[in-house]
């Protein structure tokens, strides 16, 4: 019988360092199917395992990218390892962006710090086949100047689609100044940049638990109905597989039937967001 | 159904074959409680006994289960090989275990146990605080390979499986047989509930005030869940021996009731109130599991009433919940 909680392991191929504390680690992987929006539990024999969302998009083979922040055991583990060494990983897990639904529409994407991790290979998809999506607009906020997230790639995402940066403070993390010369304010402030409506459009948030109440508020009163939006939440799954109940938000599991929801269904489900 | 009558006094050889093949664990009594534990020799075995204060879920879910050791190299499996027979069990732990299989049907660790498992079942007195009726957890199902049903000074064996049929063909099981047409436990329940509409109940009725109520009086101490035949909630850690990267990934008990049950890397709760933490364990065993599997992860043993520190009646919580 095929153990289901047994990892295979994997090369670190290359770590890219992208702020003070989040690194992107791509790990080699074969025959590895998988969509933007799934995840997979990642191992380092005697720290212990962690469920990472995949932020590269499945048209690169043969690696995943993943983009970890450090906050816990196994993510400082992992942060101290370097290209060549090996981890452990099994998935991928959950049920990513529902391509097939949301196929010829315009999409709103709305990313929060770490948030971006998952939108990143939801959007890079969606940008890799353009001719299926109608406009594609990104509004992405961070803490500080120094907490943004994969900025090698914001020229091409200016270019490719309508993308909008904002920080909550334009001093660094450490109380100093950045010179950040962008919008400064909450990801919600850029709603009121946006010049054309989205009513008709998808919308898609990840980002910190205390976002999503304000985003979603935001579409609503762009006139966007409630089942056009979709939600990425966090939960620590720790088996991936619908069995150990840490991610259970009442009769679903974010492991097994997300971790993206449809609004219209997750708003049902109290405790969700 | 039929069944064969077996001589109180022959018990004993039903046990000794048993023994012959599988390490046997049966109720036995341990100063005012009675625990589920190895018997070598039958005269230890309790036949007639209220309810263990550990269902036999530690026998396919150990508190500590090893999953895979490692050595720096590779995971390796560490899938358990023992020959388990639960000898004496009531109709609620043995369905309970019926609804584990639901969940762990392709856990390699739970199958490699059940599949060796022999489960005898034996009929029991219901108490004040069992409410199996209500669950459907007092028929008898073939998740149970073997029943013995208490009649006067005899039983009657009553086989589910084949490995049931292959004991009962024994001789110290009489000739004639016993017709009867569905084997379950009768009795007035205290309490008696509608699990099903309840539990439809819960997430209309998300805010009543039976979860705040309670919550002031719960300790969070997870005896309930920890004594529940059906609380399977696990955490998953690595153990490392002296030399780093020699070691092995465990799994043990957890409760949806402890406050770091919901916690994310970074620190924020999902379920940081105690409220939400108790009422979780009502809409897992009574909404979720039932949307899931069509029955409840409740079979009525009453173990979480009667463990209970600070008296909570999780029957009486449901009966509100139901408007009854």
């Amino acid at each position: 019988m095929e153990n289901i909680y047994k990892p295979f392991k994997s090369k670190i191929l290359k770590v890219t360092e992208q702020t003070y504390d989040t690194k992107v680690f791509r790990l080699e992987v074969k025959d590895f199917k998988y969509m933007p929006g799934q995840f997979v539990e990642l191992s380092i024999p005697g720290i212990g395992e962690a469920p990472i969302s995949i932020t590269s998009s499945p048209h690169g083979e043969g690696y995943i990218d993943l983009c970890v922040r450090r906050v816990g055991n196994v993510t400082n583990a992992l942060h101290r390892m370097k290209a060549g060494d090996y981890v452990w990983i099994r998935g991928p897990y959950g049920v990513g962006f529902p391509f097939e639904t949301i196929k010829g529409r315009d999409i709103v994407y709305v990313a929060g710090g770490i948030g971006m991790a998952p939108l990143r290979s939801s959007l890079n998809y969606v940008l890799h086949n353009k001719k299926e999506f109608g406009k594609i607009t990104v509004l992405y906020g961070a803490r500080t100047p120094a907490d943004l997230l994969f900025k090698e790639e914001f020229d091409r995402w200016a270019k490719e689609c309508n993308f909008l940066v904002t920080v909550d403070s334009d001093k660094l993390p450490d109380g100093k100044p950045s010179g950040w010369k962008g919008n400064i304010g909450v990801v919600t402030t850029l709603f009121a940049k946006l010049d054309y409506p989205i009513n008709d459009a998808i919308g898609i948030v990840c980002g910190p638990p205390v976002m999503y109440k304000f985003v979603i508020q935001e579409f609503k009163k762009a006139g966007m109905p409630e089942s056009s939006i979709y939600v990425s939440l966090e939960r620590h799954m720790k088996c991936g597989v619908g069995k150990c109940q840490h991610c259970q938000i009442n009769n679903r599991y974010c492991c097994l039937d997300g971790p993206v929801f449809n609004y219209a269904e997750v708003k049902q489900l109290p405790e969700s967001i | 159904m039929m069944g064969k009558r077996i001589r109180k006094e022959n018990l004993k050889k039903l046990f000794d074959d048993i023994s012959k093949e599988y390490k046997v664990i049966a109720p036995v009594k341990r100063k005012d409680d009675y625990v589920l534990m190895e018997v070598k020799d039958f005269s230890e075995v309790a036949l007639d006994y209220p309810t263990t204060v550990l269902p036999p879920k530690k026998f396919l879910l150990p508190y500590k289960d090893a999953m895979f050791t490692f050595d720096g190299g590779e995971f390796k499996e560490t899938i358990p090989d023992e020959k388990i027979a639960l000898f004496g069990i009531h109709l609620c732990d043995v369905n309970a275990i019926g609804r584990l299989d639901l969940v762990f049907w392709n856990d390699p660790y739970y199958k490699a146990r059940r599949e060796k498992m022999l489960i005898v079942g034996i009929s029991c007195k219901p108490s004040e605080s069992c409410f199996c009726k209500s669950t459907g957890a007092n028929v008898l199902t073939n998740a149970c390979d073997l029943y013995l049903k208490a009649e006067g000074d005899s039983y009657v064996g009553f086989s589910m499986t084949e490995k049931g049929r292959k004991l009962l063909s024994q001789l110290y099981f009489g000739p004639e047989t016993v017709e009867e047409r569905e084997v379950k436990i009768e009795y007035e329940e205290k309490i008696p509930l509608d699990i099903y509409k309840i539990g439809r109940r819960i997430l209309e009725d998300y805010n009543n005030p039976i979860w705040e109520e309670t919550a002031k009086k719960c300790l969070a101490c997870t005896n309930c869940t920890l004594v529940c035949p059906l609380c399977y909630c696990y955490d998953v850690i690595d153990e490392t021996f002296v030399v780093p990267n020699e070691g092995q990934r465990i799994r043990c008990w957890d409760s949806c009731l402890l406050l770091s049950f919901a916690r994310v890397a970074g620190g924020h709760n999902f379920r940081r109130d105690l409220k939400g933490r108790y009422r979780n364990v009502y809409t897992h065993k009574f909404k979720t599991f039932v949307d899931e599997f069509g029955v409840p992860s409740c079979v009525g043993c009453g173990r979480c009433v009667t463990f209970c520190p600070a008296d909570i009646d999780l029957r009486e919580n449901l009966s509100k919940l139901g408007g009854a």
